[in-house]
């Protein structure tokens, strides 16, 4: 069951779901439906350094994942 | 006097070198797990390789029949030329395979296109059925079985196959070759009888008993996953707890949130902890088929999910068994599944046909081979279902760059020619050797299924293979939403 996510950045950066890089940031993508570990690739200037969410989004209405930078 | 003595103390030695007969035992892992040892995704080339075009087989359990028919589509994949020069059979990345098709798929992951030769005069053209019994019951192994406890029928087997096909061949030596010429990741399936659960022969799967399928020989995983209930007993594995695999991947807890938004991923974290379980000191092997008889399920898992036993690295970025994140960030362009399914049908009336009280054999036919059937049903389904879902998606996301899927379902009920389904279908489930109209028919109706399939012409078209089949007709429905 695939669910969406967008994560959003100020910049372009890899996102990592539980630890696997997936897509990048400001652009929808699909993982497996479910609860999930999200952060960014490096330099480590985001806020907060992970983010736990249920990832159950649509491609319409993706699930929002908001970093911010430091 | 002297003469009987020397015979008692010939018995009594035969006895007790009987006695000690023991299963081979799979070795401890003697480092941490990690993802750079073992046979498993992480160590082949493909993770990393132009990922672009992802092929994946998948073979079903049947005996020889299903070893003769997968080695067909082997075959005929190799009739097919890429557009870079290649044949369709060198873009194949992952074999998962059950019973009967893992004699194929390990061979052919041990020995590429110069094994076929030797694959059908050495398994296919052999009696294996015949040798198995001998070595059962009219060798010293019928000393082994009745004085070791250690030692059980799917030991002979094991040795048996690894004399006639794999020739003490390990999965270090499937893994040295995988780079040689980009073979594809082969897996095994057995069913782990305690857990119910599906067990994969990588080190993935290994990680968590501790143990280290490098030193394994490869006809163990092929006899395990042909380990037929009954017929065969169950093969042990011994587990290890020295290693440090003491806590799951990170996604296992949080997974036990998801018991109603993803029921599957508790489910595989409880497997998991079943596999952790320092109580569990063996495993127990039957049949892949028991939990998935056309090997489908390792890879549905790694197209739906990145949940494995390895806890992922980011530098270097290792995973375990998963392209789920290849398909949404379309790194894979386009994938190929093709199911080789061997399953039997018949519309021959024969219980219902009195009222008679069914025989033992019909009874116990049913109680096996329904629950298999259903499943495999089921995996068929889902496949299908998931492929339409991922196109929908795409297209409601209006995603620029989109990955295409086509699945190819290879089933003997598709044979349109009365003859040639009736031939092989009629092909019995055992180890006996395909005599010349069983092995015939088989190669045609691995040509003729593949030839009619209009997914698979599709994926011919857009990829620039040749030579596209005339005969397929109608359109690939699963690649439209």
């Amino acid at each position: 069951m695939d669910a969406w996510v967008l994560v959003t950045f100020p910049s372009v950066r890899d996102v990592y779901v539980d630890s696997v890089r997936f897509g990048k940031t400001n652009t929808a993508f699909s993982v497996q439906l479910g609860t999930h570990t999200i952060d960014l690739n490096v330099p480590n200037d985001y806020q907060p350094p992970q983010i736990v969410v249920l990832v159950d989004g649509t491609p319409v209405t993706p699930t929002v994942v908001a970093f911010l930078p430091i | 006097m002297n003469r009987t003595y020397r015979l008692l103390a010939a018995v009594f030695a035969a006895v007790c070198f009987a006695c000690s007969a023991h299963y081979p035992i799979n070795p401890e892992l003697k480092q941490a797990p990690n993802l750079e040892y073992g046979y498993r995704w992480a160590t082949t080339d493909i993770p990393d390789s132009d990922k672009s075009t992802f092929v994946i087989l998948t073979f079903s359990g049947g005996g020889t029949r299903a070893a003769g028919f997968s080695y067909g589509v082997l075959k005929k994949l190799d009739t097919i030329d890429t557009k870079d020069g290649k044949k369709l059979l060198d873009h194949v990345n992952v074999i998962s395979s059950v019973s009967g098709g893992s004699f194929t798929s390990m061979y052919y992951g041990l020995h590429g296109r110069g094994g076929f030769k030797t694959f059908e005069s050495d398994f296919l053209r052999k009696d294996i059925q015949g040798q198995l019994f001998h070595s059962a019951f009219l060798s010293p192994n019928v000393f082994k079985l009745l004085f070791s406890p250690n030692f059980h029928r799917i030991d002979v087997a094991s040795e048996l196959y690894d004399a006639v096909l794999f020739k003490d061949k390990k999965f270090k030596d499937l893994l040295d070759e995988q780079p040689k010429w980009h073979a594809p990741l082969i897996i095994a399936n057995s069913t782990e009888i305690e857990l119910g659960a599906r067990f994969e022969w990588t080190q993935d799967q290994f990680d968590p008993i501790c143990s280290d399928i490098n030193q394994v020989h490869v006809a163990r995983a092929v006899a395990a996953s042909s380990a037929f209930p009954g017929l065969l007993s169950p093969m042990v594995l011994d587990t290890y707890r020295s290693c440090g695999y003491t806590k799951p991947p990170t996604w296992a807890g949080l997974a036990r949130a998801d018991v109603y938004a993803n029921p599957s991923r508790p489910r595989l974290a409880d497997e998991l902890d079943g596999y952790m379980d320092k109580a569990r000191t063996h495993l127990h092997m039957l049949d892949g088929g028991l939990a998935d008889n056309i090997g489908l399920r390792a890879p549905m898992h790694a197209i739906i999910s990145t949940d494995t036993f390895a806890e992922p690295t980011r530098n270097p970025p290792h995973t375990g068994f998963t392209i789920n994140n290849f398909l949404s960030n379309h790194e894979i362009r386009r994938i190929l599944v093709i199911v080789v399914n061997s399953g039997t049908s018949s519309s021959k009336v024969v219980i219902d046909a009195t009222a008679a009280e069914p025989g033992i054999k019909g009874v116990i036919g049913a109680v096996t081979g329904t629950p298999m059937d259903n499943v495999t049903f089921d995996s068929v389904e889902s496949l299908l279902a998931t492929f339409r879902n991922k196109a929908a998606e795409q297209q409601a996301a209006k995603e620029a760059n989109r990955t295409v899927y086509y699945p190819v379902i290879l089933s003997f009920s598709l044979i349109k020619d009365d003859t040639l389904r009736a031939t092989v279908n009629g092909i019995g489930t055992n180890f006996s050797n395909l005599n010349d109209q069983s092995f015939n028919g088989l190669m045609q109706a691995a040509q003729v299924l593949i030839d009619q399939d209009p997914c698979f012409k599709q994926f011919m078209i857009d990829t620039g293979a040749t030579p596209v089949s005339t005969v397929a007709t109608g359109k690939c429905v699963a690649l439209t939403p």
